[in-house]
């Protein structure tokens, strides 16, 4: 600190104007830090927060956040499929309701009533496995285990699911449409894995269909709206209170509700999947009657079911188990014909309400005194899905937010690493550019300074007239050039029109130049031969210069975007700058700060290696 | 904007009806409206369609195999496939309605709001498809101008008989661009003229280039003559050879495609049919063209920013680093003022585009709000002491060039400029007061510097007057922590006695700095001056494509980013190319005066 001198930092003054610059200077790195923090902060985000600005995002320290960030990952993105399940009417997951509080035997009664019955896979789907922009954890663990279940043969793979699939993280399964009348699907090598799955799923990551949320989405959103019930209590006979109560009637409404018995009759025989309606109080002989009268042959029955019935006798009526194809469109033509006073709707919601009477036997004081609610009659009972979300959330509060936090940065070096070569070609990259010019600008730079050539400064403009152009002007030419000599995709096309750099031959020459002149003629009368000279004493002594030509290559090389994205345009050939670009179209913010943030790592890297060299010795234009 | 939207804090979202649009929303919580007519009752939307096409670089048996996918893709079966799958994953109720009737969905027909359909028909009854023409690719551009324009002069809040004319103008000037610039429909006599002029300036160009280079050639010949002895020539091959890839290099890199981009900026370049030849054509309308000229006052704009604002935090951050007591945490804080530069550029500009957010919940203008709860006795305090900075910095830059006798007159004679202006632009709101409403009025303004705060959240980086600013801050706090590196090398080349020698003669610290450390950096700061102004006029095309794209109304056009939407976003390579060569011609003039002086350069290095 030559300004300030050593005895002038001694007193008062100095000490004052010392504190006063490591002040500024603290100030000042403040900004520069800040905007580095945010993004660090923004890369732990999801789509539900990721605009917020806090500098510590809310999951990390909020119970409630963090039980929000879950229902967002549970319900793929979709708050229609929150709303629809939990009937509530959230604009976004984080409005989404927190249960107030928890009570132990709501949740133990609803393990009793897992475990003790036979619930059909349809009525409930695994959480997670759609991301938008984004790839959630069970989606990741799906793509991972069919990967290692077929040891990693796509072509295998592409062969048991019927379809070709060119990459393990192209693997996208969609959530399945349970409860709508159009679905139907195939069983294959992802939906065994995705039932496996299913099994040893928790509770909490389940989303239980709901056929009332469907049906308040499908038939009562459209004509009458959700956000309030004065449309609907205009149009219906009894007003409700609120949609969050409502709850489908089993049964087909009486004629005392005309409307809402149309509505009913139509969405059960129009919108819901026939596997969720039962029938009560027709017998098997009707349905096989009715078969054979369809059919009149049990080969063109078995045709079409794809079944092995020996007997039309022996074909059951379907109650509660899943239908497609075509046995889903003869039971659906069959209710057609049935009276509605013969339709069951059958879902979880309606069999944990059953089991909850049996097990209560019918007494709804016990119930509610067990499980501290108010409810008047059993039908009012709801599954206490959000209860058990939220205490699966606080019992893996640690294990979440860590998933959480670090789910874009497993994401990114995913695709970073193992999908592509985009690492690789820029390690390649970068180390050939830097050779390159480590190469060929001291050579240059040692002709002009050693060998006393005619018209030395008339080359050195020459060599740096060009770089007075923009570079818009040569970035077409080039391209056209490469492709002529078919050097397009090859890293030739990267290096070459980088190598040599005018700047940098002047400043390497300016060095050259400072070294004393009778260490090159000690080394001559010992006997040195040229080359000698030029790297055991030239660029031995010249390592600072050489370490600022290495940090100006390799930030040329890395941040280099819009030209390798010219010049190398397959995928095969990305570098860590183009896939950033192409990454950053398709992702959604956080995960972007976070690939950013890697991405840096590389050149801070050498920054702090080099730095120390650079200053030590760079040398500076004076005047003569 | 659009998290605005999706957090519920506004209401109404102005968009395209689109599958993708369609699909990020919710049913049942989101209503879809037509675009209103305008008043007479014309139609206001726009129809966009899709383009397929097929490069033709391809083989015939590609193109046939890509026609007959494109084909298959806009007939009917592949529609049919599309809706069946959207309705078959529950997801029919976003497909447009016309399809569902069509291919035999008509149950969901009900599962769509009311408003939606109605929108559709609208929308197609109504809309009205984008012109397409010669050179149509960006139309909107210029067929937004003359709307932005009007909002700026603030049209609409003035009364009819005063805005129509003006408003009639707009629409003049905005067609008549468009017919000469994009569709080519210029009267052969202007062209004549046009060409005529073209001639002369290029010849006038190229006379000073040529001369300029052969000045500058001379005074390197008798430096180099006074470099040169004569040797055996077997040094001279050796030379020559060690001097061959680099010059090969650059010879093939660097001067071919600047040939070939000369000879596209006197042709009409064609990407894939041939081109022709234009003669002086481009540069004629380059000449004439009323963007490019706004785009070369806007870059004048920029570089002064950048130079003025962007020129000194290397410096003097670089002194302050250097005072800075431990080595660790000289260590610290460079690496902490280098971190900016480690992120690509690109990044920051997104990242700051955040921080410029124009609503109330960006975060400067949080910062900037946030002085609003200040209460009047601390408020008045703020303002006062901003103002007593402001004005401090004026006195500097009148006082530092009085005392430095090292500068030159002319630099003085910018400084004091510069500080006259500022001076000006600070009192005119007091003198437009006093103008228009006599003493009272000045007295107001004068009385705005007490009380509290009333700040409104600003528009940044949208707002016309301060876009320019905006975009040129980011490039600074990138570059403080980097450019500070050369010269905290030069500031060790120093020497130390000098201070020493200065201290014993009574010199504090301000003086040691005006009068030993910058006079000693003298010649390093000249040449990176010139370095800054080059790279100030040839740079920050890509930063601000990604902060503002343009700028509100082409306030932050400049001129490398008006070649770069010639060259590829409409695709006029030939004019693009005209105007990249004429800046350059500019700055050949600089760089060839940078490389006289470092002819004069011996290289120091430090202790």
């Amino acid at each position: 600190m030559p300004i300030i001198s050593r005895a002038e930092t001694r007193s008062r003054r100095g000490k004052l104007v010392l504190l006063a610059i490591v002040a500024v200077l603290s100030l000042g790195g403040v900004t520069m830090v800040y905007p580095f923090l945010l993004m660090l902060s923004g890369s732990m985000r999801s789509q539900m927060d990721e605009a917020s600005l806090n500098l510590i995002p809310s999951f990390l320290f909020s119970d409630k956040a963090l039980y929000r960030r879950f229902l967002e990952t549970k319900y793929d993105q979709d708050v229609g499929t929150l709303n629809r399940d939990s009937h509530q009417h959230a604009y976004t997951f984080s409005d989404a309701a927190v249960p107030p509080r928890l009570v132990r035997r709501r949740i133990t009664d609803f393990r009793a009533f897992v475990r003790q019955s036979k619930i059909p896979f349809f009525w409930w789907v695994l959480g997670g496995t759609v991301g938008y922009q984004t790839t959630p954890g069970n989606l990741r663990a799906l793509r991972a285990r069919l990967e290692q279940r077929f040891h990693g043969h796509l072509r295998a793979f592409s062969r048991a699911v019927g379809s070709p699939t060119s990459a393990w993280d192209l693997i996208t399964p969609g959530v399945p449409q349970w409860l709508s009348q159009r679905f139907s699907y195939r069983p294959d090598a992802i939906w065994a894995m995705y039932f496996q799955m299913f099994r040893q799923s928790p509770l909490a990551q389940r989303d239980i269909l709901s056929i009332t949320g469907y049906f308040l989405q499908t038939v009562i959103a459209p004509a009458y709206g959700l956000s309030s019930v004065a449309a609907y209590n205009q149009a219906h006979v009894r007003p409700i209170r609120s949609f969050r109560t409502f709850v489908l009637p089993r049964r087909v409404p009486s004629h005392v509700q005309p409307l809402l018995r149309e509505e009913w009759i139509d969405f059960v025989r129009g919108q819901l999947n026939p596997s969720f309606v039962v029938l009560k109080g027709v017998s098997t002989a009707s349905w096989q009657e009715w078969l054979r009268q369809r059919y009149r042959t049990l080969a063109a029955l078995n045709g079409a079911w794809r079944t092995r019935f020996t007997a039309f006798d022996a074909v059951a009526l379907p109650q509660g188990r899943w239908l497609s194809g075509a046995k889903a469109q003869d039971y659906l033509a069959f209710l057609d014909r049935l009276s509605p006073a013969h339709y069951r709707l059958w879902d979880l919601g309606y069999a944990w309400r059953d089991w909850l009477r049996r097990h209560y036997r019918h007494s709804i004081a016990a119930l509610n005194a067990a499980g501290q609610t108010r409810y008047r009659r059993f039908s009012q009972a709801r599954i206490p899905m959000a209860e058990l979300e939220y205490s699966y959330v606080r019992q893996h509060a640690l294990a979440l937010r860590w998933r959480y936090a670090t789910r874009n940065y497993v994401n990114v070096l995913d695709g970073m690493l193992f999908q592509g070569r985009a690492l690789l070609n820029t390690a390649i990259y970068c180390l050939l550019a830097i050779l390159a010019a480590l190469v060929v600008n001291p050579l240059a730079a040692y002709a002009l300074s050693r060998f006393r050539l005619r018209g030395t400064y008339k080359i050195l403009l020459i060599l740096m007239a060009t770089m007075a152009f923009p570079p818009m002007v040569t970035m077409i030419p080039n391209f056209i050039i490469l492709r002529q000599l078919h050097l397009l995709n090859t890293f030739a096309a990267l290096i070459l029109p980088a190598i040599a750099n005018g700047y940098m031959i002047f400043l390497l020459k300016g060095f050259f130049d400072s070294l004393p002149p009778e260490l090159y003629e000690a080394a001559r009368l010992d006997g040195a031969s040229e080359l000698r000279l030029f790297v055991q004493l030239t660029l031995a002594l010249s390592q600072p210069i050489l370490a600022w030509v290495t940090l100006g290559a390799f930030t040329a090389a890395y941040t280099n975007f819009l030209g390798a994205l010219i010049v190398c345009p397959a995928q095969h050939m990305w570098t860590i700058s183009v896939w950033l670009y192409q990454f950053e179209q398709q992702a959604n913010p956080p995960a972007v700060y976070a690939a950013v943030l890697i991405a840096s790592i590389p050149t801070f890297l050498v920054f702090l290696l080099a730095q120390r060299t650079i200053i030590r010795g760079i040398v500076v234009p004076v005047e003569k | 904007m659009f998290w605005l939207w999706e957090q519920g804090h506004i209401a109404m979202l102005f968009t395209d009806l689109s599958q993708e649009m369609i699909q990020a929303i919710n049913p049942q919580l989101v209503g879809i409206a037509p675009v209103p007519r305008a008043p007479g009752g014309e139609a206001s939307g726009e129809l966009n369609s899709q383009m397929l096409g097929i490069f033709s670089g391809s083989s015939p048996d590609q193109q046939l195999a890509v026609m007959r996918y494109i084909w298959f893709l806009t007939g009917a079966t592949a529609q049919r496939l599309e809706v069946r799958t959207f309705v078959q994953y529950g997801f029919g109720q976003f497909v447009n309605p016309v399809l569902l009737k069509r291919f035999g969905y008509p149950w969901l027909l009900k599962q769509i709001p009311a408003g939606w359909a109605k929108a559709f028909a609208m929308a197609l009854a109504q809309g009205v498809p984008e012109p397409y023409g010669h050179n149509t690719q960006n139309i909107y551009y210029p067929m937004s101008s003359p709307i932005n324009s009007a909002l700026e002069m603030n049209l609409g809040n003035q009364p009819a008989a005063q805005a129509i004319p003006q408003i009639r103008r707009l629409l003049r000037m905005a067609s008549h661009q468009i017919n000469y610039q994009l569709l080519g429909a210029i009267p052969p006599a202007v062209m004549h003229l046009r060409r005529i002029v073209a001639l002369v300036t290029i010849l006038g160009i190229m006379a000073a280039f040529i001369f300029e280079l052969w000045r500058v050639w001379r005074h390197f010949s008798r430096v180099d003559a006074m470099l040169s002895s004569r040797q055996h020539w077997r040094r001279y091959v050796w030379g020559y050879g060690l001097l061959l890839p680099a010059f090969a290099l650059i010879a093939m890199w660097a001067y071919l495609p600047l040939a070939g981009g000369l000879a596209m900026a006197f042709s009409h370049y064609e990407l894939v049919l041939p081109s022709t030849w234009a003669g002086v054509d481009n540069f004629a309308n380059v000449l004439f063209d009323p963007r490019f000229w706004s785009a070369v006052w806007k870059t004048v704009y920029f570089v002064a920013l950048t130079l003025g604002l962007g020129f000194w935090p290397p410096i003097l951050l670089a002194i302050l680093l250097q005072e800075v007591p431990t080595d660790a945490l000289k260590y610290f804080f460079r690496t902490v003022y280098y971190l900016p530069s480690v992120i690509s550029g690109v990044i920051i500009m997104f990242l700051w585009r955040e921080l410029y957010a124009p609503s109330k919940y960006g975060v400067l203008n949080r910062l900037l709000l946030s002085l609003n709860w200040l209460g009047p006795i601390p408020a008045t305090l703020v303002k006062l002491a901003v103002l007593g900075l402001w004005l401090a910095l004026l006195v500097l830059l009148v006082w530092l060039p009085l005392r430095m006798v090292e500068i030159s007159r002319p630099i003085k004679t910018v400084l004091w400029l510069v500080a006259g202006a500022l001076l000006a632009v600070t009192l005119q709101p007091l003198v437009a007061a006093l103008h228009g409403g006599g003493l009272p009025a000045a007295a107001g303004v004068a009385g705005a510097l007490v009380g509290p705060f009333h700040l409104q959240p600003l528009g940044w980086i949208q707002s016309p007057s301060l876009a320019m600013l905006c975009v040129v801050i980011p490039s600074i706090w990138a570059g403080a922590g980097a450019g500070s590196i050369l010269y905290l090398a030069a500031l060790k080349t120093v020497p130390d006695d000098l201070y020493e020698a200065a201290e014993i003669d009574g010199a504090g610290i301000w003086q040691k700095v005006c009068y030993i450390t910058l006079p000693q950096l003298k010649f390093l700061l000249v040449i990176q001056f010139i370095a800054a102004v080059i790279g100030a006029f040839l740079g920050g095309a890509d930063y601000i494509l990604a902060l503002t794209g343009g700028g509100p109304n082409y306030a932050t056009m400049i001129l490398p980013l008006e070649i770069f939407f010639r060259t590829f976003l409409q695709i006029q390579f030939g004019v693009g190319t005209a105007m990249a060569w004429l800046l350059g011609l500019v700055l050949i003039w600089f760089t060839a005066t940078q490389l006289k002086m470092l002819s004069r350069a011996e290289f120091k290095g430090g202790r």
